[in-house]
């Protein structure tokens, strides 16, 4: 009988370890980055807490707290969002720089949330049509087309936005400003669809055609069998989709920092200009000194945008294991609960 | 469903109405703050107040250009060279001063009351193929380009005498900074390629802000600034490298205001401009007053 290494045709055994090494390093050089990434910008962040100097500038509290010192921009009777404005300036190229966050968190979600809202719909409608309807042909052109989607760069996104989308909308719409978080928020579509589509998608298809068979057995129809068989079964992996959706949606720079129009206001107008986390520091480090304050400052939000995509991540990934190991019967609730929580039940 | 059918149509109307009725409103478009435009703008039109926190802030020049020209509400500020689309205001001194082009007289006589030198700055005298390319762009056929690119040469006080034949040396130069300058900094570089085929030219934009960085981290032999640099800066240089930086003017630049072609105004002044960016004033009936 051959052994292995004749199969493999005579590779000598050093070839295979040196093989072997090789591969296993390229694992741990990505983990290793990703680990490195993180000291390099904590350690970047830190002064903000830590640097007397830093502190003469700005301290965290300043940049939460909203203040009293900036009324020159107010016209005579000024609204509320424009007071809100005053408060919170995000101005770090002045005599007195100012760096409050307010404005950047409200323009992060409120793209975000635009974002999402169009993008979840679309993209977990056309994972159930390519998964439970679409025939067999249609599905194979289908998922390449939305995963080439993916493929298109962010900038060429943000551009198509900048000079068509924004028109479009411009004039559809009536909006005062062409930049604004509908625009920012349809082209962060594109960006997000393909994330929710893949994972929620992959969700749906894991789903062993058993419980479909069952359901059609018991009189259930398609849509009931989608909606209320393999919808259910695959929910964890869907919401994984949508959270890593958001985590896309929170960390896209590119998009939003050619549709947003950057202005840092507090208003929650969608049909506003706005400017994010991830925009602001692709806009702004380039300029800012070494180890100024503002620096600092921009790390400190690199850090905090690091944190919750991670986190977001970290949930996303967390459920799309969590529906596998369920389908494959894995979990080990089931071991010891002989009672098949995973199949739902057709009522209601 | 009809319900939400109902409430949908109902806020696109409403959506509507308010764009139509507030064709009034002033949409002001500024640039990114690593801008050396954004810095001469806030230093000599705001007399240094910030810009207000709505005014809408564009990675280049050019991108502000655009935005003006497909927004009738709009008001942008930038380089002259890059008026595509778009009207250029007259702008007055104060309210009671004449309303003045900016054209090649004005400009260059300094009657034009918002333009400023462009700069090279190198780290210590230039020397060799630098500093014959320096030179050029100072000289006769440079300011001839300058003029016809849509930028102001210098007064003929300021420019240099015909240079002497260049050093035969291969060399790349690389320039990088100022937006505003990229332009220029291309034909130039085109040009005097064409002439002196020993030298290859990078010319790369990123902002006055970022030039003036890599200058300072040796990244660059010569750095294009649309500002002076602040002393700061120049105690980097000489702090990195043991020599100062020099400053050398290679054009003058016009700071024109834009409009959209259907914005009835013709002229602005500078305390109007101010009341505009800083936020006092963010209707154009409003701006009248002032």
């Amino acid at each position: 009988m051959p052994t292995d290494s004749q199969l493999l045709g005579h590779r000598p055994r050093y070839v295979e370890k040196s093989i072997e090494l090789f591969i296993r390093s390229s694992g741990f050089i990505v983990i290793g980055s990703l680990v490195l990434i993180f000291v390099f910008v904590a350690k970047e962040a830190l002064p903000l807490l830590t640097s007397s100097t830093v502190h003469e500038e700005v301290t965290i509290p300043s940049m939460l707290l909203p203040r009293t010192d900036n009324t020159e921009s107010l016209p005579p009777d000024p609204t509320l969002g424009q007071k809100m404005d005053a408060w919170f300036p995000w101005q770090p190229v002045s005599t007195k720089p100012k760096y409050s966050l307010l404005p950047l968190v409200i323009g992060t979600l409120k793209v975000t949330f635009v974002a999402l809202l169009i993008a979840i719909p679309i993209a977990i409608a056309a994972a159930i049509f390519t998964s439970e309807f679409a025939p067999q042909g249609v599905r194979e052109f289908i998922k390449p087309a939305v995963e080439i989607l993916a493929g298109i760069p962010s900038v060429v996104v943000g551009f198509f936005a900048l000079m068509v989308l924004a028109t479009f909308l411009q004039d559809t719409f009536g909006l005062l400003m062409r930049l604004n978080a509908i625009t920012a928020g349809v082209a962060l579509s594109l960006a997000v669809i393909p994330i929710v589509y893949t994972v929620a998608e992959d969700a749906l298809s894991a789903v062993p055609q058993t419980f479909r068979d069952g359901s059609h057995a018991l009189g259930a129809n398609r849509w009931q069998t989608a909606w209320r068989v393999a919808m259910p079964a695959a929910m964890p992996g869907v919401f994984a989709a949508c959270v890593l959706g958001a985590g896309r949606a929170i960390g896209e720079t590119m998009i939003v920092l050619m549709s947003s129009g950057n202005a840092a206001t507090c208003s929650f107008d969608p049909t506003e200009s706005f400017r994010t986390f991830s925009a602001t520091i692709a806009a702004e480090l380039g300029d800012a000194p070494h180890g100024s304050p503002h620096y600092h400052v921009l790390f400190f939000i690199g850090a905090f945008l690091f944190i919750i995509t991670f986190v977001l991540n970290m949930i996303g990934h967390w459920y799309v294991a969590r529906v596998r190991d369920r389908l494959a019967g894995k979990a080990k609730r089931k071991m010891t609960d002989p009672t098949p929580e995973a199949v739902p039940e057709l009522e209601g | 469903m009809k319900k939400l059918c109902a409430i949908l149509a109902a806020g696109l109307a409403a959506g509507a109405g308010c764009g139509g009725a507030s064709t009034d409103a002033i949409v002001p478009y500024s640039r990114e703050n690593n801008s050396g435009t954004y810095m001469y703008f806030k230093e000599h039109v705001l007399n240094d107040v910030d810009f207000a926190a709505h005014v809408q802030t564009l990675p280049g020049t050019a991108s502000v250009v655009n935005a003006v020209s497909k927004d009738k509400r709009s008001i942008g500020y930038g380089g002259i060279a890059y008026d595509k689309g778009v009207k250029v205001l007259k702008v007055k001194k104060d309210a009671g001063s004449a309303a003045i082009e900016p054209n090649v007289e004005t400009v260059v006589k300094g009657t034009y009351p918002i333009s400023r030198y462009l700069f090279f700055y190198t780290v210590g005298e230039p020397e060799g193929a630098i500093k014959h390319f320096i030179e050029w762009t100072r000289g006769k056929e440079g300011q001839d380009l300058c003029e016809k690119v849509g930028y102001f040469p210098l007064p003929e006080d300021k420019r240099s005498k015909p240079s002497e034949a260049p050093p035969a040396e291969k060399k790349t130069i690389t320039v990088k900074g100022s937006d505003t300058m990229v332009i220029l900094g291309g034909r130039w570089a085109e040009t005097y390629m064409k002439a002196y085929s020993g030298v290859t030219l990078q010319i790369t934009g990123g902002g006055s802000g970022t030039g003036i960085k890599a200058l300072i981290d040796g990244e660059t032999h010569i750095c294009q600034a649309s500002r002076p640099m602040k002393a700061e800066e120049k105690k980097k240089v000489k702090d990195k490298h043991g020599k100062d930086p020099v400053e050398i003017a290679v054009a003058l630049d016009g700071l024109a205001i834009f409009v959209h072609p259907s914005n009835p105004l013709t002229e602005i002044s500078i305390p109007q401009l101010k009341v505009i960016y800083t936020g006092k004033v963010r209707k154009w009936s409003e701006l009248r007053a002032h």
